[in-house]
């Protein structure tokens, strides 16, 4: 199965919309929800698959997602005829009478954690039936203190909940990178797990200062992510529904844009039909 | 093997019920995202996982404030962008640090909150006073839209067949007339954004035009009219015209032409 090939889209790549190897969008949620807008933000072009990806929803909360958010949300996903809804495994805010942080941090990998974004994603997936629900694995800096690796925590997790993997390719290989860990034998461990896939694809960059990798969505992809990228694909056959590239800052040209998106739609067509290797 | 198990056993905690364990999760959520939102790694050291130092919690905190006074700057450009304000960054360093988004709150009430914490800590100008009026009156039009999609939207198919009908009201066929119904009224106090021989106080309307707020200032007399239009529309022309007595025949139709052109009325 060829999953669908797209963009997270933005004002800058709109173009791209038309590419005859492009037929998936990803839209942020923010992005789409805006005020004043007569049209969908997806409007005209025809799309197989477009994903509202969310932010705000912090699974790994003690409280439930806002039900506000939640109502925008399937409106928007509604309004741009989605296939499905994504947002992040993390927390933003405390709970209820707390306060945001502004972006997400990871859940302790722990059981209580486990079970509240368990019963969060189980409360996520019932509001927005039909659209299927998907939570990314993020980058992080830091990990509060567990009692279970990262891929036990997941495998878990989709075994109760049945939500999709939004795996983000650049973030496991800079959590890999970052912390020891190889990425292949953590998406190796995860992926016969999750019940459906989507991917993400982006760029970020080495700070020798910090000895970190960065992840900003701000530079071209660099070839150990292409090269996890076709690993997973694999791994992942007749299960990935849709992959995305994406970029939010340090914008390229057009000829940028298109070769990043002709590389994802060529491995995943080598995948699909067999020709590709895993070499691990 | 046995005992090393038996070790283990002994040093942990005795099991919690799921309840007090979520309570337990949960005062450490708290605990770690307020310090977090108040730039306090210290306090987040204690539940840090054992690989990491407290640089990777600063670089982490760092990286959430610096976004949060993005947001502000980005959704903010009225004031943000204004002369009068050419130290805008430094004041929304000092309001985020004064105060965090409360929970389930989005950039839209951050920003109100903001402009009310302008008010409230700063001593204004009658300028920035009508900078902070204007940046509100948007987020107003803004919120309107978002509660009144479905008028927003068919309102704003209607007007660009206003120019059309236009003639037939000169005819004198008795049209329905629709008010655009994403407005907002705010008075401008200072001369800042009055042409030359403007006097202030100004009534400005805001309201949605597509994709923007546009604003258009009016007379007294005008803003009168436009409210009694407010309070019964859509209704015939005629209905109006009665009880805009204030306003003749010709005159109304020549204010119509202008409400037109600026998209704020309809017919039907
Ligand atoms: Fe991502």
């Amino acid at each position: 199965m060829m999953p669908a090939i797209g963009y997270a889209v933005r004002r800058e790549n709109r173009f791209i919309l038309s590419d005859p190897k492009l037929n998936a969008a990803e839209i942020t949620f923010e992005h789409a929800d805006l005020p004043l807008w007569t049209k969908s933000f997806i409007s005209g072009d025809d799309i197989d698959y477009v994903a509202i990806h969310a932010l705000k929803l912090s699974v790994g909360s003690p409280d439930p997602p806002g039900k506000a958010y939640l109502d925008a949300l399937k409106a928007v996903a509604i309004e741009n005829n989605a296939t499905a809804i994504s947002d992040h495994l993390g927390f933003t805010r405390d709970g209820e009478g707390g306060i945001e942080m502004g972006h997400f941090a990871p859940v302790p990998l722990t059981q209580p954690a486990l079970d509240v974004v368990c019963r969060n994603l189980d409360f996520v997936q019932k509001y927005v039936d039909p659209f299927p629900f998907y939570i990314e694995t993020i980058a992080y800096l830091f990990q509060l203190e567990g009692t279970m690796s990262e891929p036990e925590f997941l495998k878990k997790m989709f075994q109760r909940t049945g939500v999709g993997w939004l795996l983000d390719i650049t973030n496991v290989y800079a959590n890999g990178r970052n912390f020891g860990f190889d990425p292949k034998e953590f998406v190796e461990e995860v992926m016969p797990y999750a019940p459906r896939v989507q991917m993400h694809l982006a760029g970020g960059f080495f700070d020798e200062e910090q000895g970190l990798y960065f992840d900003t969505h701000s530079q071209p992809i660099p070839d150990d992510v292409w090269d996890l990228y076709e690993y997973s694909l694999k791994l992942g056959q007749g299960k990935v529904d849709a992959v995305f590239i994406e970029r939010d800052a340090e914008f390229p040209g057009e000829e940028e844009w298109r070769r990043e998106l002709h590389k994802m739609y060529d491995l995943a067509e080598g995948t699909s039909s067999g020709q590709a290797t895993v070499n691990s | 093997m046995a005992s090393t198990e038996k070790q283990t056993d002994s040093t942990s905690p005795p099991e919690l019920s799921p309840e007090a364990a979520e309570l337990q999760y949960r005062d450490m959520i708290q605990k770690v995202a307020r310090a977090i939102a108040g730039n306090r790694t210290e306090d987040v050291l204690p539940y840090l996982g054992k690989k990491y130092e407290a640089k990777h919690v600063e670089m982490f905190i760092d990286g959430n404030f610096d976004k949060r006074i993005d947001v502000l700057i980005r959704l903010m450009p009225f004031v943000s962008e204004d002369e009068d304000f050419p130290n805008f960054e430094e004041l929304a360093v000092e309001f985020a640090d004064s105060q965090p988004v409360a929970a389930y709150e989005g950039s839209s009430e951050e920003c109100d909150a903001m402009l009310k914490w302008l008010e409230e800590t700063q001593d204004l100008t009658p300028e920035q006073e009508d900078t902070i009026s204007c940046q509100r009156a948007r987020y107003e039009v803004e919120r309107l839209a978002r509660e009144n999609r479905g008028a927003h939207v068919r309102f704003q198919e209607l007007v660009t067949i206003a120019p059309t009908l236009m003639p037939q009201l000169d005819r004198g066929d008795d049209l329905t007339v629709h008010l655009n119904p994403i407005t907002s009224w705010s008075c401008l106090k200072s001369q800042k954004f009055l042409d030359e021989g403007e006097q202030p106080p100004v009534s400005v309307l805001y309201y949605a035009d597509e994709e923007e707020v546009r604003t258009a200032m009016f007379e007294p007399e005008g803003q009168m009219i436009l409210e009694r239009l407010a309070n019964i529309q859509p209704c015939p022309f005629s209905t109006w015209r009665t009880i805009s007595d204030d306003a003749d025949a010709a005159q109304l139709r020549e204010f119509v032409k202008g409400l037109v052109s600026l998209r704020l009325i309809a017919f039907s």
